[in-house]
């Protein structure tokens, strides 16, 4: 009797891992957004309301999810075959998923007048291969936010502050050798920035058709050397070589930097967190190197390719990403819209006087001609080659080996990556 | 009374539980790792690909390096803890208090864990170099090069184990019949003879399960690491963290379910033979 | 000599507190402090103005009432089952001999050896065809059942003497009065401290609830807690008085049952 009963036991439970239930509701979308609780939970559930009353039959399901567990949690459902049907993601991981042809195209079931509300180079921050794979929500671009008592403290002022990059390594020499102190918070190891500032300056990371890697030609090296000396020689920290993107804003707040090159979204943290660096931190136009280039951050809304109600799902896209949608949601945080009629509004024109204010008229305007400037960012195996990358910078000043080397090295394994795309 | 049925009944609730929940995961990766699935797209069974990958995979040799190394923390995990617990046995209210301090480090959750080992840590504002400067110590690179970040990770890592497995041991500790160690006394020994001659080989039991729990737990480090040093290079990593990576940052799912399993095997065999080896009565 | 050894006593003692217990005071501290001196550098140690300030706004900030309800739930749950499994599996693996008893204990070891991050994925396919996702149920059962604590009362059931065992069986004794009346209070140490890890490690599970659960309604105080800090978010302040918030239970439960671990201690001696 007692093996019977395992077996039995046994059976039940084979039985229940496959029987694959679905376990939604027909007439219902899952709407996944990033880390947008507790702050924008009013603005959401009052859109959705507003949608459902003029979509009687269609029922959002709104699920708010931390930065954390997000891919896990995104992965663990598709697996399970409850993926969502709109998914709220940065577009730097677009074409991993477009690769996989995870996403269905606007396009497809927006007309073109929907779609041309769009700022161009939005449209092709969410775009893989020409396709679009989303649309744009909310937009960041950076600017060189500085604290004018340490500037002034230096001996320098407001037009000494660098306008590219080589300028920035200069100006980082003479910061530490006036003041013995770190000028910058910025990465060049992990997250660099060093790829966006070469583009900027008007080299290239790879051929436009990412057929094969040009970071290893000699003037890029050249300019790469220039922060690995900085390094070596102690005019930046290590923190730039191994910490991640998050590190800059804290060594600010602490005093401990003069400038850092971020999103002028961050001008509230430092208020709440360092009201002294607050009072006397400005604004200055981002670093554009010698091209005038200068990068674009976008999240998206994409539609998976898994809904089964697509139109429905673009509808309720384009409706939270209308212009007057847009208008509301960027008042609320100080992000930027995707809409072109939007950024026509007077809250991205007229100064109030606050240095928010400023920031955001600064901004916009550098909207209009910011681009996700990483042709390679669009390669399906971005994340890899960022890696392999960013390991030949950290060994060159981590390790001493060669920059030379290391560079090559990386760049014969690009070449081996990129063509599989 | 002793009808192998109500036998059942106590083995049974747990063999549910465990089979539904463990086994089947386990089995689901072992299915995984035998083909190549980025969830999007249809599984694609490859064989035993991801296998010979791993073999001669580098990282993954750098990775397992690594946590092996983490692994030296088990023994002193097991004796600080062990300590702790001798030294804080007795009922006084004293003692209540520092075992609660003992054990905040466990309560902590991992990110604040993190936030705060990384300003200790830290090269150039950390406190860790500015006491070490003050020696004339010139200042370590914590958290940047290697073998150094691996044992600060193991510091945090013990750190926060001491009070957890100290209260193991405190249990372990009171089942010990009070008459020996008073009768040890009366023969003259001092505390330090008690602890090794009397109470260790009474705890012996406790003491290996201690150690192959904290050993399998370090082979398994990941999020201490995650949180610590986000920006570390691929061969600093450990071998799970490397799994990590591989299942989720570049969605190889196979292939990080290959590296899972292969963890799972080294835990296994490993816990299986140091219990069967050292453990006192055979009670198999 | 005799003043010597007491002080280097007291040395020890006091450096064991502090390496213990210093983020959770710098934790403490910062959650106390004024806005400004988050940041200062060199870091200041205390506030100069302490005030619960933070706190304050950090419960009015989320629905944090909801998030510890929820917490606590799936915590008691998770106790509950973990301590009921563990002590009928342990007794069973160290006092009772049946046909699958290896095959049994097997199991549980690998139970043990899985690294959480790669069963995830599994795990949740399980749980949402059991019915059970973005349900407080799901977020305690699947994770709940600790081959760790199996072992523990398996190691407690084994250091009891057989010969209560056999007295018992000669007296009369039946099996369950046998596991229930007599050792299962000899296990009482190990029984507390098996509550205080289920406790402690639902308490804190971040991951599991993020991947289980869908509805704002069902978060738990670790998803509450990890939202403090985003690009909207950022208050550092907030996140310390959060962080100290959600320790407040669970070091009331541990000193709650240091109390019966001292019964314990005295009550499985010299039956």
């Amino acid at each position: 009797m007692k093996p019977f009963k395992i077996n039995l036991v046994i059976c039940i439970c084979l039985s229940l891992f496959f029987f694959q239930c679905s376990k939604k509701k027909e007439n219902e979308l899952e709407f996944w957004t990033l880390q947008l609780s507790p702050m924008f939970n009013e603005y959401i559930e009052k859109k959705i309301k507003e949608y459902e009353r003029i979509h009687p039959g269609i029922k959002i399901k709104w699920v708010d999810i931390p930065y954390d567990a997000a891919i896990q949690k995104l992965l663990s459902s598709a697996a399970a075959g409850s993926p969502p049907d709109i998914v709220n993601l940065s577009a730097d991981y677009i074409p991993q998923f477009a690769q996989m042809k995870a996403f269905a195209n606007p396009a497809d079931y927006l007309n073109s007048s929907e779609i041309n509300k769009f700022l161009p180079n939005a449209l092709r921050a969410v775009s893989f291969k020409n396709q679009l794979c989303g649309l744009p929500w909310y937009l960041n671009t950076y600017a060189l936010i500085y604290n004018k008592e340490l500037i002034e403290l230096a001996g320098f002022s407001e037009k000494d502050l660098p306008k590219n990059f080589y300028e920035l390594a200069n100006f980082v020499k003479k910061y530490k050798d006036k003041t013995g102190k770190y000028a910058l918070a910025w990465t060049i190891g992990k997250d660099s920035f060093l790829p966006t500032a070469l583009e900027s300056e008007g080299m290239s990371m790879t051929d436009s058709n990412l057929t094969y890697a040009l970071f290893n030609s000699p003037s890029s090296k050249e300019f790469f050397m220039l922060w690995i000396d900085l390094f070596k020689n102690g005019y930046i920290s290590s923190d730039m070589v191994i910490k991640p993107a998050s590190y800059m804003i804290e060594t600010y707040m602490s005093g401990q930097a003069a400038l850092i090159l971020t999103g002028s979204v961050f001008l509230k943290r430092i208020k709440d967190n360092a009201p002294k660096i607050y009072e006397v931190t400005r604004i200055a136009p981002n670093i554009k190197g010698s091209t005038g280039k200068h990068d674009l951050a976008a999240m998206s809304l994409c539609v998976l390719n898994t809904c089964k109600r697509k139109k429905e799902a673009f509808e309720f896209v384009a409706f939270i990403l209308s212009p007057e949608s847009q208008l509301e949601f960027c008042k609320l945080a100080p992000v930027f819209p995707s809409t072109i009629e939007t950024l026509k509004d007077d809250f991205f024109i007229k100064y109030d006087g606050t240095i928010e204010s400023y920031a955001r008229i600064l901004c916009s305007k550098d909207l209009l001609s910011a681009e996700k400037l990483l042709a390679v960012k669009s390669h399906s195996r971005y994340f890899e080659l960022k890696n392999i990358f960013e390991e030949a910078i950290q060994k060159a000043c981590l390790k001493n080996e060669s920059l030379d080397i290391a560079l090559d090295e990386a760049a014969l394994e690009w070449n081996k990556i990129l063509p599989d795309n | 009374m002793k009808r192998e049925s109500t036998f059942l009944f106590f083995a049974l609730p747990g063999a549910i539980f465990i089979f539904s929940f463990s086994i089947l995961s386990i089995v689901s990766l072992v299915v995984f790792s035998f083909v190549d699935y980025n969830v999007f797209s249809k599984p694609e069974f490859v064989g035993i690909k991801n296998y010979i990958n791993l073999l001669s995979d580098k990282y993954f040799w750098a990775c397992f390096a690594n946590s092996l190394f983490i692994t030296i923390a088990a023994p002193l995990l097991v004796i600080l803890s062990l300590v702790l617990a001798l030294l804080f046995r007795s009922n006084y209210s004293r003692n209540k208090f520092f075992r609660a301090i003992c054990f905040l480090p466990s309560l902590t959750p991992v990110a604040i864990i993190g936030i705060m080992w990384q300003w200790i840590f830290s090269e150039d504002y950390g406190i860790l170099n500015y006491l070490l400067s003050l020696l004339g110590i010139s200042k370590v690179k914590w958290l940047s090069s290697s073998p150094e970040n691996l044992i600060s990770v193991m510091i945090a890592t013990i750190w926060r184990g001491a009070g957890y497995y100290m209260m193991i041991f405190l249990a372990a500790l009171s089942s010990i019949p009070k008459e020996l160690e008073e009768a040890a006394q009366i023969d003259g020994a001092n505390k330090i003879q008690i602890a090794l001659k009397v109470i260790i080989p009474n705890i012996w039991n406790t003491v290996v399960f201690v150690f192959v729990i904290s050993a399998s737990s370090a082979i398994r480090l990941f999020s201490e690491m995650y949180v610590m040093i986000p920006g570390l290079p691929t061969d600093n990593k450990s071998l799970v963290y490397y799994l990590y990576t591989q299942s989720f940052e570049k969605f190889k799912l196979g292939y990080g379910s290959a590296i899972a399993f292969v963890v799972f095997l080294i835990s296994l065999i490993f816990s299986f033979y140091n219990f069967k080896l050292l453990e006192k009565k055979n009670n198999f | 000599m005799r003043l010597f050894k007491k002080s280097t006593k007291y040395v020890i003692l006091a450096v064991i507190f502090l390496i213990f217990s210093f983020p959770f005071l710098w934790l403490l501290s910062t959650s106390l402090k004024g806005t400004e001196e988050v940041f200062a550098f060199p870091p200041k140690l205390l506030p100069s103005q302490p005030n619960v300030n933070n706190y304050l706004e950090v419960w009015k900030a989320a629905p944090f009432e909801k998030y510890f309800l929820n917490s606590i739930i799936i915590s008691i749950i998770s106790t509950l089952t973990n301590l009921i499994i563990a002590s009928l599996s342990g007794f069973a693996l160290a006092k009772l001999h049946f046909k699958f008893k290896g095959i049994f204990f097997l199991m549980v070891l690998s139970a043990m050896f899985l690294p959480r991050e790669a069963s995830v994925i599994p795990l949740y396919v399980i749980t949402l065809n059991l019915g059970m996702a973005d349900t407080l149920l799901g977020a305690s059962l699947p994770v709940a059942v600790e081959a760790f604590s199996i072992l523990m009362m398996r190691n407690a059931f084994l250091s009891i003497p057989d010969e209560i065992q056999e007295a018992a069986i000669v007296d009369g004794c039946g099996l369950f009065k046998l596991f229930y009346k007599i050792m299962l209070p000899m296990t009482f140490p190990t029984l507390t401290t098996i509550c205080i890890f289920s406790f402690i490690g639902a308490w804190g599970d971040f991951l599991w609830p993020i991947i289980v659960l869908k509805s704002q309604e069902n978060y738990t105080l670790q998803v509450g807690l990890s939202y403090m800090l985003g690009t909207f978010a950022g208050n550092f302040k907030y996140v310390a008085a959060g962080s100290i918030l959600a320790l407040i239970p669970v070091i009331a439960i541990f000193i709650f049952f240091q109390k019966y671990f001292e019964q314990g201690l005295f009550a499985g001696i010299g039956k």
